[in-house]
């Protein structure tokens, strides 16, 4: 807990790290890329869910929507950059690609860009909190890219029901 | 010494007085006393010497005054010794042929030496003379004083000397004309101008150096003048040596001699050159300065500048120029002589700095000064006053001489910016807190869903879940609309207006609660906007969080209506009419215009002061309108919001 005394003037404090680790809600650690293609390699192909790669450099975001769609029957993995994602579509080939915008290394809807040029199919969902967003998506389209949008923070009906009806 | 001899035949003597005489008198004269008084008083000099020595027998009355010697003296006295020494060679020789018979009469212009020893130049006529067939050979001579002429002739020779050595070391130059006109003298001065010679020159020579242009108008004037023997003054272009023609100014005299016959023209010729450039110069100074007058001129009207002379010490203008009244909205025919008069002019809170500006301007040296004006239509002006004192040589302070400069439009924009900086630099903090807020609330969003899912809560918990759901979503909404300042990607299409209402109305479900207010919904069914939907429900959230928020702390009602309807200033245009009426206090009719700037709130600690003004943008951008009426007191205090928003794309 942080503690200072008034009359001092240096501020001191200690902090205890909670017990319980940060991945105890989510059932342990996250699924790693290579755990996840080798878990479905494993499965049949009649069998295997659609899958969802998700981005976002904050972890409780991308392992809430994780799991949220796992709940709604979709495969999910998470990934937390642009280069991240780009390299884990390369070994998943995700149905869909759910990415923040603004993230480090690579942003989202260049690593889209990457990704839909080794997989034309894959459905691209942006979201983001930001004001420029816009303007990225505008210019993308220009390119030849139709990426689709939903502003942060999406309420999780509003996902689910976007991923259902396969368009924004 | 010049003498003339007539080389005439030898004559015989005359014979003398007695005997035949070849000369008549009348009988009434005693012809002794007659001769001799002849003789002695003759107006001529009279002297008779004898022809071998020059002895001297006979002299009248005027010879001896000639000679200063007294009659005694001088009949001891020859010739020889009254002639002066460089003159006694040729009278010798004189004497000797005038005895030998070699000359008749000789006139000889020869020096007498006085006994006083001046000497005397005159001219001396002589011829032979016997008295009798055997009297030794005289000499008679005539002589006549010609010390005077002489001397006259002298300062005659002198005078043309001097005119001579003037006129060719002169600068000036100088010619002479004949009776025919033509030209048979130029000093040096003018031969070196010119670099020709005399011979070049004389005659009209002289004319082949005129300028063409001149040349017709010059001749004119000197033939005119020169038949009238009149003065006259010409100035044309001369072409020097080194071929460049040169302005000179040439004045021409007539000349007479002593009798008044006319000899001709003298002329001096000054050359002017350097005066005609200089005054050219000048003269073009004056066109460039009337030119830079009425440049200075336009540059200030179009700048909007205004210049002025003040005398510090009487208060007093001595200057106040037309651009400057114009700026005053003073008119032209106005004067403007003291700050008294502009007083009126200056806006109330600016005129202690006018004033002390101006009361310090000779301590400060200068005015450096911002004010506005209050002009009487009710325009406000910005003006930028920069002046300085000028001072005599010795410091004393003469005036404060300056210019004011009309910067409305700076500041204006000077304000703008500022606007506009805060807008951005709210848009760059909104960016911040958007993210800083969106991530988290996502986080929880998701959190509070997960978690509601459990089958194994307990309804209370569960209830209390969803509430938390729906107020992190009030947030998440808030956050998106305020914060955020995006346009969404979508583009906007014709909705469903009562969707969209009911959907805003959802979302303050509580807050009205809350508030203990009533809300009023009316509205048509199948009215629609052309909208994207975000917006319109940032414009409907935002009045209707006003409204709610106006509301007085024992509650009150909102009214929300609906309508297809038209544009009330275009009736051609269709679309939604939508009002917002609260009972709330009211806003004041002096705030009124200012609830749609920006930074504008009265909720100090929760206002951004940006929602009206955002969402008038919106509206503005979908081509609908905005209006808005208040009463801040009475009965029926409240205000009412009424939007036209239009059905389909203009």
């Amino acid at each position: 807990m942080p503690s200072s005394s008034v009359s001092r003037g240096s501020f001191a404090f200690s902090y205890n790290f909670p017990a319980v680790s940060l991945f105890s809600p989510f059932g342990g650690p996250e699924e790693t890329c290579e755990e996840v293609a080798a878990r479905r390699q494993r499965s049949r192909d009649g069998n295997k869910q659609p899958l969802v790669l998700v981005a976002d450099d904050e972890f409780l975001i991308r392992a809430t929507i994780v799991e949220i769609l796992r709940a709604e029957g979709y495969d999910a993995v998470g990934v937390q950059d642009g280069m991240a994602a780009v390299e884990c579509a390369a070994k998943l080939g995700p149905d869909v690609f759910l990415t923040d915008v603004s993230m480090p290394r690579m942003n989202g809807i260049d690593a889209a860009k990457h990704i839909r040029q080794s997989f034309p199919t894959t459905r691209v969902i942006c979201f983001s909190g930001h004001a420029a967003t816009s303007e990225l998506l505008a210019k993308a389209r220009q390119e030849g890219n139709e990426f689709e949008f939903l502003a942060k923070p999406i309420r999780p009906t509003t996902l689910i029901q976007t991923i259902r009806a396969g368009r924004a | 010494m010049q003498s003339s001899t007539v080389p005439a035949a030898p004559r015989t003597p005359e014979t003398g007085v007695h005997g035949q005489s070849a000369f008549a008198v009348s009988p009434a004269f005693d012809q002794e006393q007659l001769f001799r008084t002849l003789f002695q008083s003759a107006p001529i000099g009279v002297i008779m010497t004898e022809a071998h020595d020059g002895r001297v027998v006979l002299v009248n009355d005027r010879m001896v005054r000639l000679l200063g010697y007294s009659r005694e003296e001088l009949l001891q006295l020859t010739s020889r010794d009254f002639t002066y020494p460089d003159d006694r060679a040729a009278n010798h020789d004189l004497y000797q042929r005038l005895l030998h018979g070699e000359s008749g009469e000789c006139v000889f212009q020869k020096r007498y030496l006085r006994k006083d020893g001046e000497i005397v130049w005159a001219r001396s006529t002589m011829i032979p003379l016997r008295l009798s067939a055997a009297s030794p050979v005289y000499v008679l001579a005539a002589v006549e004083d010609i010390t005077a002429s002489r001397r006259a002739e002298q300062l005659l020779r002198e005078s043309e000397q001097r005119f001579r050595v003037l006129t060719e070391a002169s600068p000036i130059m100088v010619w002479m004309a004949g009776t025919d006109k033509l030209c048979y003298y130029f000093n040096h001065g003018w031969l070196d101008f010119v670099g020709r010679t005399l011979e070049q020159e004389a005659g009209n020579g002289w004319a082949e150096n005129v300028h063409p242009d001149d040349f017709d108008r010059c001749l004119n004037i000197y033939v005119t003048n020169f038949e009238a023997r009149q003065a006259f003054e010409m100035y044309y272009r001369l072409k020097h040596h080194t071929g460049q023609y040169r302005w000179i100014l040439d004045h021409g005299v007539p000349r007479f001699d002593n009798d008044g016959t006319f000899e001709g023209y003298v002329g001096g010729c000054l050359d002017i050159h350097d005066q005609v450039e200089a005054a050219e110069k000048v003269r073009a100074a004056a066109e460039q300065l009337q030119r830079n007058k009425e440049r200075l001129e336009v540059a200030l009207a179009a700048s909007e500048t205004g210049t002025f002379r003040w005398d510090p010490s009487s208060g007093q203008f001595l200057e106040f120029d037309d651009s400057l009244k114009q700026l005053f909205a003073v008119s032209a025919e106005e004067t403007v002589t003291s700050l008294a008069d502009l007083l009126t002019r200056i806006h109330p809170d600016d005129v202690p700095n006018v004033k002390n500006a101006m009361e310090r301007c000779s301590e400060e040296g200068k005015v450096d000064l911002e004010f506005r004006l209050a002009l009487p239509d009710g325009t406000v002006r910005w003006l930028y006053d920069r002046a300085r004192i000028e001072r005599s040589r010795e410091g004393r302070v003469l005036y404060l001489t300056g210019a004011c400069t009309n910067i409305t439009a700076r500041k204006q924009a000077e304000e703008a910016l500022r606007r506009s900086e805060k807008l951005a630099a709210t848009g760059r903090l909104a960016a911040t807190v958007a993210h800083e807020i969106n991530n988290p609330l996502a986080s929880v969003t998701n959190l509070l869903y997960l978690v509601a899912k459990d089958k194994g809560l307990s309804e209370p918990s569960r209830q209390k879940l969803q509430l938390a759901e729906q107020e992190i979503d009030r947030v998440a909404y808030f956050a998106k609309q305020t914060l955020g300042l995006y346009r969404e990607s979508s583009p906007p299409a014709s909705l469903d207006a009562s969707q969209l209402i009911e959907d805003v109305v959802q979302t303050y479900g509580t807050r009205l609660q809350n508030r203990d207010a009533v809300l009023q919904l009316e509205i048509q069914k199948g009215a629609r906007v052309f909208a994207v939907a975000g917006e319109f429900r940032q414009v409907l959230s935002n009045l209707l969080i006003n409204a709610i928020d106006a509301l007085p702390a024992e509650g009150g009602r909102i009214r929300i209506r609906a309508t297809t309807s038209q544009d009330w200033s275009d009736t051609a245009r269709r679309g939604l009419r939508l009002t917002i009426a609260d009972t709330g206090s009211g806003i004041l009719a002096e705030h009124i215009a200012k609830i749609f700037e920006p930074f504008y709130t009265t909720k100090i600690e929760v206002g951004t002061g940006l929602g009206l003004w955002l969402s008038k943008n919106v509206i503005e951008k979908n081509k609908g309108k905005l209006r808005v009426r208040s009463r801040a007191s009475g009965g029926s205090r409240g205000t009412t919001f009424s939007i036209f928003w239009p059905d389909r794309a203009s």
